[in-house]
């Protein structure tokens, strides 16, 4: 009996050890093969619906419209419901080219719409959303109190739209609590992508991406009339919210499906010419970052070329490009200057002065002193030794409560930077790790290289 | 008035235009320090991209090219006394080398402070690659200072110089050798206490210590006790020769190996030790095989402190406050192991309980191996 109960000891305790090592070995040697978030599931049932299939066709339907709408003021200047949709026209051809010039217009049509509105009426709720598009802000509650106090009541779409507007002048003032509130409340009364697009945008900036990764998919699903640009758009966006937490294969794979479905659009393709950067492919990304260059005259592309440039040691090519990008910012800046701060400021501080970078950012940040030019602003202070200073705003974002949170990697590692410029390397290691938590790649050597992901 | 749907498309207008501006990072250089008694060592790191950018020199693996970067950071740094008097600098290891990421010109700059200045009050002048890039931020580490027992574990920044600060001033404070033994005897039982690796090596060894060995099995009757203390000491001790002797050579002699071996080597010594522990594979000749082994994790010690120290002196207290530091650790394990193994050793069930505890230990070692290899 007692030899029993030993046999069975030893047999025990070697199929125990055998079971370990099968099951070590498994875990170890085993592919991990991770399932795609759930969100992402429903998102690839997803197919496109009407509209042009791919860039060009986009390109010519929008300028069918503009021709229509030019026509259309030359005939009758003073109908303001022609320059609304000369103006839409335009915005919408600057949502593919991002040509400056368009916003330039549409405003220009909206104003001269307005002057032969009759009172308290006009393109009031467009001339709003190109505001927030423009990032001047100023106007933007006026005209919104003007449309909602209309005579004419309301429809529960309009009354949506005004509200998510007013959220996204709370946002960019950095009330996010009450933009969300607003979001919500333009949710309750209508939900549509628009809204569930800034919605997600705030999850993005809050340090919650699963949330917003979850609400871009939202409202990719509740807009029935889906063209091919705006499902490209929502891969494009959930792209971008991979990079930014350092998922760059995924981020890659999500930029080659916005390619697929909307072919053409150099917004993709700079995503995707980027992420050959990140691959170490410069010269395969200097070539694709050229032809969009030269297809778009877009001063970000040039500036990303110019930063490889620089990244590969060509002091003369990085020149070249950098050069032709400051002469693109400087008549951006001319033509809307709000909207060009920003850009123009990340241009000046890889490739100009310190001291323009920091005034550029300073009048960034008055104008929307939101997380992301607070982070802008902190790394001109830093570049133009102003270290107190950038220390009080980086850590003022942090120390808000969480709903009113700004949480993103670069915020923390300019933070990081802060620190160790106060020579604090507790601190600074401490807002190190806070940034890896976000996003792993943040201090990647590659990382620089990113100039597109940030909507 | 626009449609609804119009509407909707004019507020994307708003959001998707365009990609938004960040707050961009830039390549950043490194320079980590080791403090000696008499002299300074800064391992200097540039991203190759920022110094070709800035230098306009031609970037290879050709002895003109490093010739050419050699001169371009004789130029651009300097190091100074208080009374503005000017060290000796000289550079050496220059090369182009990609070890993550993108490749970076990396290079070694030793300084001496002119006579009857202090090695640890210093203002090093540096304008390398931020006179031509704004945005460039050099961040001066602390890496190893015996004088103030720090260690290159704890990351202690001095500094960072760009564009508009280009100066770091340094002030280590007064040395004390014994702050910097205390820290390597810190250093050491960090190193054991944290590295399971090493104790289960010793311990499986340990585990047959009191049994005798007979017909390929480990005997049921123990040895007395008084032998197997013996046995006890001889194996610890030998471990102790074992991993001292790589220890000094790796310091002062320069043995070194890559690190992936040292670790499988350490790991297939578990394995084996744990085998042993099970079945005798080695009888009688424990301290024999733990002074081989020793001097396989020996090697593995030589990785943490086998670069500290400046100069003889500032080695020889490092390592020796190392291995005590790794002494005090071993022996505080064995002597919690002792009572419990030689009183557990004389009962009926610890034939099962050695066979359990060497399946474990044998199987984090498979463990480590796999991850290692």
């Amino acid at each position: 009996m007692t030899k029993f109960f030993r046999i069975s000891g030893w047999a025990a305790i070697w199929a125990a050890g055998c079971f370990a090592v099968v099951g070590l070995s498994g875990l170890l040697l085993s592919p991990r093969k991770m399932p795609p978030p759930s969100a992402v599931g429903v998102l690839e049932t997803l197919q496109p619906g009407y509209g042009p299939k791919d860039y060009s066709a986009a390109l010519a339907a929008t300028r069918q419209r503009l021709d229509l709408g030019k026509e259309r003021v030359g005939r009758d200047s003073d109908q303001w419901l022609y320059q609304e949709n000369f103006a839409f026209a335009h915005m919408a051809q600057y949502r593919l080219t991002g040509d400056y010039e368009n916003l330039a217009a549409a405003q220009r049509a909206l104003d001269t719409g307005m002057t032969s509105a009759p009172k308290g009426s006009g393109p009031l709720l467009l001339r709003a959303a190109l505001g927030v598009s423009r990032h001047d802000l100023a106007s933007v509650p006026t005209d919104l109190a003007v449309y909602t106090g209309a005579a004419v009541p309301l429809s529960d779409d309009e009354r949506a739209e005004a509200a998510a507007i007013l959220g996204d002048v709370d946002f960019y003032q950095g009330r996010y609590r009450l933009a969300l509130q607003r979001y919500q409340e333009a949710s309750t009364l209508s939900e549509n992508a628009g809204t569930l697009f800034r919605i997600g945008r705030y999850y993005q900036k809050m340090g919650n991406p699963e949330r917003a990764i979850a609400t871009f998919v939202r409202a990719a699903r509740v807009q029935k009339d889906r063209s091919p640009q705006f499902l490209s758009s929502v891969w494009l966006q959930i792209g971008a919210i991979e990079l930014e937490r350092g998922n760059w294969s995924l981020a890659k794979k999500y930029f080659q499906r916005a390619d697929a479905i909307f072919p053409g659009f150099w917004l993709n393709e700079a995503h995707l010419a980027q992420m050959k950067a990140l691959e170490g492919d410069s010269g395969g990304a200097i070539l694709r970052y050229q032809q969009i260059a030269a297809k778009t005259e877009n001063p970000e592309v040039m500036d990303a070329l110019a930063s490889l440039y620089r990244h590969q040691g060509n002091a003369a090519q990085s020149k070249i490009w950098s050069d032709k990008a400051q002469a693109m910012w400087a008549q951006r800046l001319a033509l809307l200057p709000y909207a060009a701060l920003g850009h123009a400021g990340d241009h000046e501080m890889m490739f100009g002065t310190p001291e323009k970078a920091l005034a550029i950012a300073s009048a960034d940040f008055a104008a929307r002193p939101h997380g992301d030019t607070s982070v802008a602003l902190a790394r001109a202070l830093l570049a133009n030794n102003k270290v107190m200073e950038a220390k009080t705003i980086l850590e003022s974002l942090a120390a808000r409560p969480p709903q009113e949170q700004w949480r993103t990697a670069s915020q923390y590692a300019a933070l990081a930077d802060v620190y160790a410029r106060l020579n604090d390397s507790d601190k600074s290691a401490a807002a190190q790790e806070a940034g890896l938590a976000i996003n792993p790649k943040i201090f990647h050597p590659a990382a620089p290289l990113i100039w597109f992901g940030h909507h | 008035m626009l449609t609804r749907a119009l509407l909707l498309i004019a507020i994307f207008a708003a959001t998707l235009a365009s990609p938004a501006a960040k707050a961009h990072l830039t390549p950043n250089s490194e320079v980590q320090m080791d403090f000696g008694a008499d002299a300074v060592a800064a391992t200097i790191i540039i991203p190759q991209g920022e110094y070709a950018f800035a230098s306009g020199n031609a970037v290879s693996t050709a002895p003109q090219s490093r010739a050419a970067a050699l001169r371009f950071l004789a130029r651009h740094i300097a190091v100074v006394a208080p009374n503005g008097a000017r060290w000796k600098t000289s550079f050496s290891q220059v090369a182009f080398v990609q070890i993550a990421g993108p490749p970076d010109l990396r290079a070694v700059m030793r300084a001496v402070p002119p006579a009857g200045q202090s090695a640890r009050r210093f203002t090093i002048r540096w304008d390398a690659v931020v006179d031509k890039a704004p945005g460039h931020n050099v961040l001066f580490l602390a890496r190893q200072d015996f004088g103030s027992g720090k260690d290159a574990f704890r990351r202690e920044i001095l500094g960072v110089v760009q564009a508009s600060q280009r100066t770091v001033f340094i002030d280590r404070g007064k040395p004390s050798a014994f702050a910097g033994f205390f820290s390597a005897i810190m250093l050491g039982m960090h190193h054991i206490a944290g590295g399971f690796d090493h104790l289960l090596f010793v311990i499986a060894l340990l585990l047959p210590a009191p049994l005798l060995a007979a017909a390929g099995r480990w005997r049921r009757t123990p040895r007395p006790s008084k032998d197997s203390l013996k046995r006890i000491v001889w194996i610890v001790t030998a471990f102790t020769v074992g991993h001292s002797i790589t220890l000094i050579g790796a310091a002062f002699l320069g043995w070194q190996l890559p690190v992936q071996p040292v670790e499988v080597m350490i790991a297939a010594s578990i394995l084996i030790s744990a085998i042993h522990a099970f079945r005798p594979l080695f009888p009688r000749k424990e301290p024999a095989v733990a002074a081989v082994f020793g001097l396989v994790h020996g090697l593995a010690f030589a990785t943490v402190v086998g670069g500290y120290g400046l100069d003889l002196r500032e080695k020889a207290l490092t390592i020796l406050g190392f291995n005590i530091g790794i002494e005090l650790v071993q022996l505080l394990v064995v002597a919690a192991a002792l009572p419990v193994l030689l009183t557990l050793a004389r009962r009926a069930y610890y034939a099962q309980l050695r066979t359990a505890a060497s399946v474990m230990i044998g199987l984090a070692a498979v463990y480590w191996l796999i991850e290692r290899l």
